[in-house]
């Protein structure tokens, strides 16, 4: 155990229980430099296990050093315990990076704290990756995971949840290879952010855009990976990463995003350009798109793509439980197991949540229309690209569906998709508003492409040379186009 | 009864080919014999990208410079530069091996082998290995032998560019039976005619603002410490005035020329003039404060570039002033806008009395200094035979 130096480091990733700590583990040994890494957990075995610079025991004699057991209360008075400490943790960083899997004690209820801490505690950016639990391991994991996800959501800039379901679709794959391939895809993600931050790639984004791209807080976000090989590696890579399991057959109309990009060597300028261009487009990305781009020499033909952004509208986790329920068709549990703990009644000591009421109301909205599903008992998760059914209709119907009915939607409610159906009818002064009909979305895609493509590809006399890369930019392209200064004839 | 030697040379530029021939008497005396000239097609950013069209240009150039003087050309100092050019520093270091404690010449040999002994790799070669000084113990010097220290270091800068594209230059001279006798950066070139030997003293930045590139090289204490070229010339100009003021290639270039300014009085900025001043269909007026605007912001980031390169130097009091030279830096308001970025004075290159009058234009400093390269080295070797070492490697295939 060593302290954490006080001064403003950029970023931080904090693994937090078991899991949490395996995620960490995993990207340390993918090779991560920029960031300091710390690892929470009630169990001492885990962190002595995990060789890191930073750990922190936060269970203490409440728990004899063993885990809480997936006692919520028993973590919460954990966390009270150390709250002090815990504050450290999450104070004087730039970006947080909370990396947990919900459903067990620990990661349930301290990553909660930590994502609320680190919002107090002034980080400009707070993304949180969260696995979620297998749905045999229960209702009760499942319940405590959704209000701990709901709460995430909150406190942070982008909550990415990648339920175990479906990370682990091909249901052939050896249990711990599987475990392992989820754990290795949320660990590249964060690395590849992380890259693409600490300026190694070709193209990189610096810190300033990053925070632009997750500007707001409590919105609905999105991640999905693809991957192509071979002479139509791009279109296949495209064409994957919008079968992604993760974003269930339906594109999200991205508002920001970030895409990062692993490729071969061989990998052309145009080529590139044409995948940006098509990335770009196939998102309906209306705002800010920030583009990493990394050579891996080992690549070759092969492309990796990753997305992560935050939505127009409300949807990825709906979808989740849209397909999920399509496909095997079990029950959604309804009800809250009554005897967890809410893992934010923490608050009332010296941590100050504002509200529980408003949270657990937002935990009842967020179910309304978005997680059930992954909470639900999916017993089959479906098959990358073997979906046989239209994506637009579950998409739209379901929300409507489950909207309506019993619960009252909340004041504060923070649920674009409720609120837009009726929107949509209105008419008049509404065509301009979020959900557009599919036509103007259309012509709005258009648009952005043109663009996309004239910005890059004004070399003029230079277009049949080398780009002239010089700190990431082409130098060929006129400075006053890059610097965005106007000149007016 | 006295020895003269001819000597070409030929300067592949973004702009034009220009041959120069020389004629070097008793190995000391530079005589001017004539030149010859001629548009360059198939280089962009001083690369050549077209060897076929670029060598039938060269050959022409030299046709015409043979023609003009009746003297046949056997040998070709050669200019190279290009945006595969970079450089590095480098240093060796070797122990005092006497018991006395002086510094002999076999130690300062020793340390400037182990300076010069980093292999490149990738295809890259060395155009010039330039010694920039010593350091006895940590403390800097020109003249290391006969001073105590336990420990000599050699500063060198390091040179090198791609060898195919280095070869591609060299193959369009001996494509038509001419042998390169010295390879030099073109930037080195233009310092030797732009600038006096009490600049180079006191530290003076050269930046040869080219048609492709602008190549720049430092010196100080008489050496050259740092060289190097940012791949902004010109052409990058004119391209950005033809997106800036949407004109055809031809009109920017010559808007460039006739009305272009890096820097501006706020009494021009109102002023607009006729694109093509024939008030034909498509004769516009363009205020000139787009067209200083576009300049400006492209100049900037060249000096800007340049001093992020030079962050060793700059800010320290190591340069004294800025020499501007090249076809560019005819560019009105440009030495004015060079002061205000790099924070230091800046003039346009002056010429040597010795320079034809006729000859003295910013264009033909490189050529000219391949001229005067060449001759110093034919001096050198007239004067002290092996023992002071060439400054270049002569590339050989």
């Amino acid at each position: 155990m060593s302290d954490i130096n006080t001064t403003k480091t950029k970023i931080r990733v904090l693994g937090i229980g078991n899991a949490g700590v395996a995620l960490l583990k995993k990207l340390n040994q993918l090779g991560c430099h920029n960031a300091e890494l710390v690892a929470i957990d009630t169990d001492l075995k885990t962190l002595n296990d995990c060789a890191l610079e930073h750990i922190f025991p936060c269970g203490g004699n409440l728990t004899d050093n063993m885990g809480c057991g997936g006692d919520a209360a028993l973590a919460k008075d954990a966390a009270l315990a150390n709250i002090a400490r815990l504050k450290s943790y999450a104070e004087n960083a730039e970006i947080v990076i909370i990396l947990t899997s919900l459903g067990g004690g620990t990661g349930s209820v301290i990553a909660p704290i930590m994502s609320k801490l680190a919002c107090e505690g002034g980080a400009k950016c707070v993304l949180c990756f969260s696995i979620l639990p297998l749905s045999i391991e229960g209702t009760a994991r499942a319940g405590l995971a959704q209000k701990a996800l709901a709460y995430l959501k909150k406190h942070s800039n982008a909550s990415i949840s990648l339920p175990n379901d479906i990370i682990l679709a091909p249901k052939k794959t050896p249990l711990k290879e599987a475990f392992d391939a989820a754990n290795a895809c949320a660990a590249k993600a964060v690395l590849a952010m992380l890259e693409m931050l600490e300026q190694k790639g070709v193209i990189n984004i610096d810190y300033a855009s990053f925070y632009k791209i997750f500007e707001k807080r409590n919105v609905d976000s999105f991640f999905a990976f693809g991957g192509g090989m071979g002479e139509n590696a791009i279109d296949d890579a495209v064409e994957d990463l919008k079968d992604c399991p993760l974003l269930a057959n339906k594109i999200p109309h991205a508002e920001n995003m970030l895409i990062n990009i692993v490729c071969g060597e061989s990998l052309e300028m145009n080529r590139a350009q044409l995948l940006l261009e098509s990335l770009k487009l196939n998102f309906d990305a209306r705002g800010r798109v920030g583009f990493g781009v990394v050579v891996n020499h080992d690549f070759d033909s092969r492309i990796e793509i990753c997305a992560i952004g935050t939505n127009l509208e409300e949807l990825s986790n709906v979808d989740v439980s849209v397909k999920t329920e399509r496909v095997d068709a079990t029950p959604m549990p309804t009800q809250d197991k009554p005897n967890i703990e809410n893992p934010t009644t923490v608050s009332n000591e010296n941590i100050s949540v504002a509200g529980i009421e408003q949270f657990s109301d937002n935990v009842k909205s967020a179910k309304l229309t978005a997680p059930q599903g992954v909470s639900s008992e999916i017993l089959k998760a479906p098959h990358r690209r073997a979906t046989t059914w239209t994506p637009e209709k579950p998409a739209v119907q379901p929300p409507t569906q489950v909207a309506n009915p019993p619960f009252p939607v909340p004041q504060p409610a923070p649920v674009p998709a409720v609120e837009e159906q009726p929107k949509k009818r209105k008419g008049f002064f509404s065509f301009g508003r979020k959900s557009v009909p599919e036509k103007e979305q259309n012509q709005h895609a258009k648009q952005e492409e043109f663009v996309f493509v004239d910005k890059s590809q004004q070399r003029g006399f230079f277009a049949d040379t080398q780009p002239n890369m010089r700190n990431d930019e082409d130098l060929d392209v006129p400075t006053f186009i890059r610097r965005n200064i106007k000149i007016n004839l | 009864m006295s020895d003269s030697k001819t000597i070409a040379a030929l300067e592949i530029g973004t702009g034009k080919m220009q041959v120069f021939i020389g004629e070097i008497v008793d190995g000391d005396k530079l005589n001017f014999v004539g030149s010859g000239q001629a548009t360059t097609e198939g280089v962009k950013k001083a690369d050549i990208i077209d060897v076929r069209k670029a060598a039938a240009q060269a050959q022409a150039a030299i046709v015409m410079a043979e023609r003009s003087t009746g003297v046949s050309i056997k040998s070709v100092c050669l200019g190279v530069s290009g945006t595969h050019i970079k450089g590095f520093r480098n240093i060796g270091s070797a122990s005092v091996s006497g018991a006395d404690g002086i510094v002999r010449q076999e130690d300062v040999e020793r340390a400037k082998d182990d300076a010069r002994s980093k292999i490149l790799t990738d295809g890259k070669i060395y155009i010039h290995r330039i010694c920039c000084g010593y350091y006895i113990d940590d403390k800097f010097t020109l003249e290391p032998v006969g001073k105590y220290a336990t420990r000599i270091d050699a500063e060198y800068w390091m040179l090198y560019g791609d060898g195919e594209k280095l070869s591609d230059a060299i193959h369009v001279v001996q494509s038509f039976g001419l042998e390169v006798q010295y390879l030099v950066f073109s930037a080195l070139a233009s310092a030797l005619t732009v600038t006096s030997a009490e600049q180079k003293n006191n530290g003076v930045l050269v930046v040869d603002i080219g048609c492709g590139t602008s190549d720049y090289v430092l010196y100080k204490y008489g050496k050259p410490m740092q060289a190097g070229v940012i791949p902004i010339g010109g052409d990058h100009i004119t391209n950005d005035l033809s997106f800036g003021i949407r004109l055809s290639r031809a009109n920017s270039e010559r808007i460039k020329i006739h009305c272009g300014k890096a820097t501006i009085t706020e009494d021009e900025r109102g002023e607009k003039f006729w694109s093509f001043g024939d008030k034909q269909i498509g004769d516009k007026k363009i205020p000139m404060d787009a067209v200083n605007k576009v300049i400006r912001s492209r100049l900037e980031e060249l000096f800007l570039l340049l001093r992020a390169e030079l962050t060793d130097f700059i800010g320290n009091d190591s340069i004294k002033e800025i020499v501007l030279t090249g076809g560019t830096s005819n560019l009105n308001g440009i030495c004015e806008l060079a002061t205000a970025v790099l924070e230091l004075p800046c003039s346009q290159g002056k010429f040597d009395s010795s320079v034809r009058p006729n000859l003295r234009h910013q264009e033909f400093s490189t050529a000219l200094g391949l001229l005067e390269y060449a001759r110093n080295q034919e001096a050198n070797k007239k004067a002290s035979g092996s023992i002071f070492e060439s400054l270049t490697k002569i590339f050989k295939r």
